[in-house]
């Protein structure tokens, strides 16, 4: 629908006007559940570990942001400032010492308990957070929270699209990150064969730190694009961990661009389905959607099959 | 691959010696804190056992962390005073003074934890009567432990079928679903009627239990009214997005919208009302996340105007003052007022301490006949914290004299405008639900 092609059309074809406004919606928030899932994939990709800690790491990232908000005044999009380079610094100590350790003692490439380590460390940080901020449901208030524009009838919301511009910049800085310069480079050579990566002079073991940090600080952006439409709880990651489950699967395990087409077309599943049929139906749809791509293409739309 | 393996063996096998050596001194130190604890145990139990008077242990199910946490904290916060107040009081009267002991299931909100929570107090706290546990999802399969083991499980959740599965040791003192529902649509319709009329409505409800049960109910009533309902939509509870939901729902115009949501899910309702532009008439709630106090503060001026259905409001206080005194001092005490789930609680505790006074023993069969024999009508009766007519239980263990109430949101509290017997004086209803306009 273009742009002007206002009401007359929308009362002409109420249908089509529902399911663009379902897709639109749909690719709001699709943008957030990439970065989510790109967080996962960069992991996932180098370290070869499925990080169950990823949504607490985006609560993390959400207590900061709202935090800097409530006690600095510091607005949810200036947040990344800060919060990027700790939760960075916070990831990378996670590997460093958490997980590297691991590595060293167990015999397997991809040993079980760092597995479980994830797992651990999202339920210590959850409980944590419980202690330490209660189970309030925090959110922040800003004039920009629920304002709207209209693209040809079309209800866009503000803080959202924000979101989704933010999202694709971060997209495209880690493109550039991972192809242009020599720890991005390293990071994608360990990813693709680690003993050979370490042949050539990689230190392997700095590379999963870097990644580790770089996946969590991304978090951190993921919180400052949440923060101003979503509420801020303790076990908010699950809500969005769960979905970045399925788009890593869908986009392909361990392809960057195969989370952002993945949580892209999850967010208009989810949009159109739900418009259509039901949101609960959505949800059955997407995890159908996991367990049939997991069966018939291992490797997702983009993964690249690995030897 | 083979070449992969042999890498981290080289690398493995170096530090796992000394892992190894430090891991036993740490096993051996642990051992010997064990056997020194329970060592002592066997020495001074049967010492302070013999100084203690008998002690009657209430079992709690609720959800303290995950989700819902925020209720679950609030529920503990009550009981703990209850507990406390009784206690200092000189304990249970005819059981010489005996101390209550309240001992906490965390459920997590989730069904089978809740189960394996209930078999623990059972089991091994050796609870004499619970209280549980808040989502009826958890509530409807832990009260059936108790019932296996026929310990007195106080209800605590809406769903009628709790109550009626023919169990004798389940008991609920206050409104179920089926009341409550019919309420809210009691309320709206004598509202409507003084206003605007309403004719279509719409539903969403959160899919676990409580939502599936309440939603259909609502509708029934609302039916049995002449209001025409388009739909009751089940969404996924703790959505991340429901962008979908509403834009299908604003398709269809409605003039009333009921959402029967947890907070998260009500936080996120009502901005996408207000940003997709559903705009009824009337929005209502069945209760859950929209009677909590960080509603207000997170949904703002969207939450003005609206009407929930609950079991209790602190308003209520205004025609019962011990009621007022009680909430008052919960306030000093932990900062907030208490709500219509932690008051549910409080009054089941209270049902199970007046039942103890009359059996004057915890033995299961003793304690489950007291509760059922339960007869109150004295206002001023602790357990009367939610106050009706007559507290007292039929056959299948349900308070048929239990009512529910409708609140609205006017500034920042919510007001009793419905049934007018409980309504304030100063509460003007606001109609039409102000972000219609």
């Amino acid at each position: 629908m273009a742009l002007g092609a206002g009401p007359p059309i929308a009362l002409e074809f109420p249908e089509m006007h529902t399911f663009l406004q379902g897709t639109v919606g749909g690719l709001l928030i699709g943008g957030t559940y990439a970065l989510i899932a790109l967080g996962l994939n960069i992991i996932f990709g180098t370290v070869r570990v499925i990080n169950f800690a990823q949504g607490t790491l985006l609560m993390v990232g959400m207590f900061m942001t709202y935090w800097l908000w409530a006690l600095g005044g510091v607005h949810p999009y200036l947040s990344p400032v800060v919060t990027v380079p700790l939760l960075f610094g916070f990831g990378y100590l996670v590997q460093k010492s958490l997980v590297a350790p691991l590595f060293a003692r167990e015999r397997a490439r991809e040993p079980m308990s760092v597995l479980l380590l994830t797992l651990g460390l999202a339920l210590l940080l959850e409980n944590l957070a419980l202690l330490l901020f209660a189970a309030d449901f925090k959110t922040v208030q800003l004039d920009i929270s629920l304002r709207t524009f209209r693209v040809g009838g079309i209800i866009v919301s503000v803080p959202r699209f924000i979101g989704l511009i933010a999202a694709g910049v971060t997209g495209a800085g880690l493109y550039l990150f991972f192809t242009r310069t020599d720890i991005g480079r390293a990071i994608r050579a360990t990813g693709q064969d680690r003993e050979v990566a370490r042949l050539m002079g990689i230190d392997d073991f700095r590379v999963y730190n870097v990644s580790f940090g770089l996946s969590a600080s991304l978090m951190g952006i993921a919180a400052a694009i949440l923060v101003p439409f979503f509420y801020v709880h303790p076990a908010v990651g699950t809500s969005f961990l769960l979905k970045a489950f399925v788009i890593v699967v869908l986009g392909g395990m361990g392809s960057m661009p195969g989370a952002a087409l993945g949580g892209l077309i999850v967010g208009v599943i989810e949009g159109v389905v739900g418009v259509y049929v039901q949101a609960a139906v959505a949800q059955i749809v997407l995890f159908g959607l996991f367990v049939g791509i997991l069966l018939v293409r291992p490797t997702g739309l983009l993964g690249v099959e690995r030897r | 691959m083979t070449f992969g393996f042999a890498g981290t063996l080289v690398r493995g096998n170096a530090p796992k010696e000394g892992v190894m050596e430090k891991q036993r001194g740490t096993v051996l130190l642990a051992a010997w804190l064990v056997s020194a604890m329970f060592a002592l145990c066997f020495v001074f139990a049967p010492v302070l056992a013999a100084f203690a008077a008998e002690e009657v242990v209430i079992g709690i199910l609720s959800p303290l962390t995950g989700p819902a946490a925020k209720f679950g904290q609030l529920q503990r916060n009550a009981l703990t005073m209850a507990a406390e107040d009784v206690n200092n009081a000189g304990g249970i009267k005819s059981m010489g003074g005996a101390k209550i002991r309240l001992v906490f299931g965390d459920t997590r909100g989730e069904a089978d934890i809740g189960v394996t929570e209930t078999e623990r107090l059972i089991t091994k706290e050796k609870a004499h009567a619970l209280i549980g546990a808040f989502q009826s999802g958890v509530a409807f399969p832990a009260s059936a432990v108790a019932e296996r083991y026929q310990i007195p499980w106080m209800t605590d959740g809406t769903v009628d079928k709790i109550t009626e599965r023919g169990f004798k040791y389940v008991f609920r003192a206050h409104s179920n679903d089926s009341i409550k529902g019919a309420t809210l649509v009691d309320g709206i319709i004598a509202l409507s009627k003084r206003f605007t009329p309403i004719k279509s409505a719409v539903i969403f409800s959160e899919n676990t239990e409580w939502g599936k049960s309440v939603g259909d109910k609502q509708k029934n009533f609302l039916e049995r009214h002449g209001v025409k309902v388009h739909y009751v939509e089940h969404y996924p509870y703790a959505s991340a997005d429901l962008t979908s939901m509403i834009v299908k729902a604003k398709g269809l115009q409605p003039e009333l919208v009921i959402a029967n949501s947890y907070l998260g899910d009500a936080l996120l309702i009502t901005r996408q009302m207000s940003e997709q532009e559903l705009r009824p008439t009337v929005y209502a709630a069945g209760g859950g996340g929209h009677l909590q106090p960080d509603f207000l503060k997170g949904a703002g001026k969207l939450s003005e105007g609206l009407l929930a259905a609950t079991n209790w409001a602190p308003a209520v206080g205004k025609s019962v003052p011990w009621i007022k005194r009680e909430n008052d001092r919960f306030m000093a005490r932990f900062g907030t007022p208490l709500a219509e789930d932690s008051a549910r609680y409080y009054q089941s505790f209270q049902v199970i301490v007046d039942a103890l006074e009359r059996s004057g023993t915890t033995s299961p069969k003793a304690l489950r006949d007291a509760i059922a024999a339960t007869n109150i009508t004295d206002i001023n009766h602790k357990a009367m914290m939610v106050p009706y007519k007559q507290l007292k239980f039929d056959e299948t263990g349900q308070n048929p004299n239990a009512t529910a109430m409708v609140v609205q949101v006017q500034g920042p509290e919510y007001r009793l405008v419905y049934p007018d017997y409980v309504a304030e004086p100063d509460a003007k209803p606001i109609w039409p639900y102000p972000q219609s306009k």
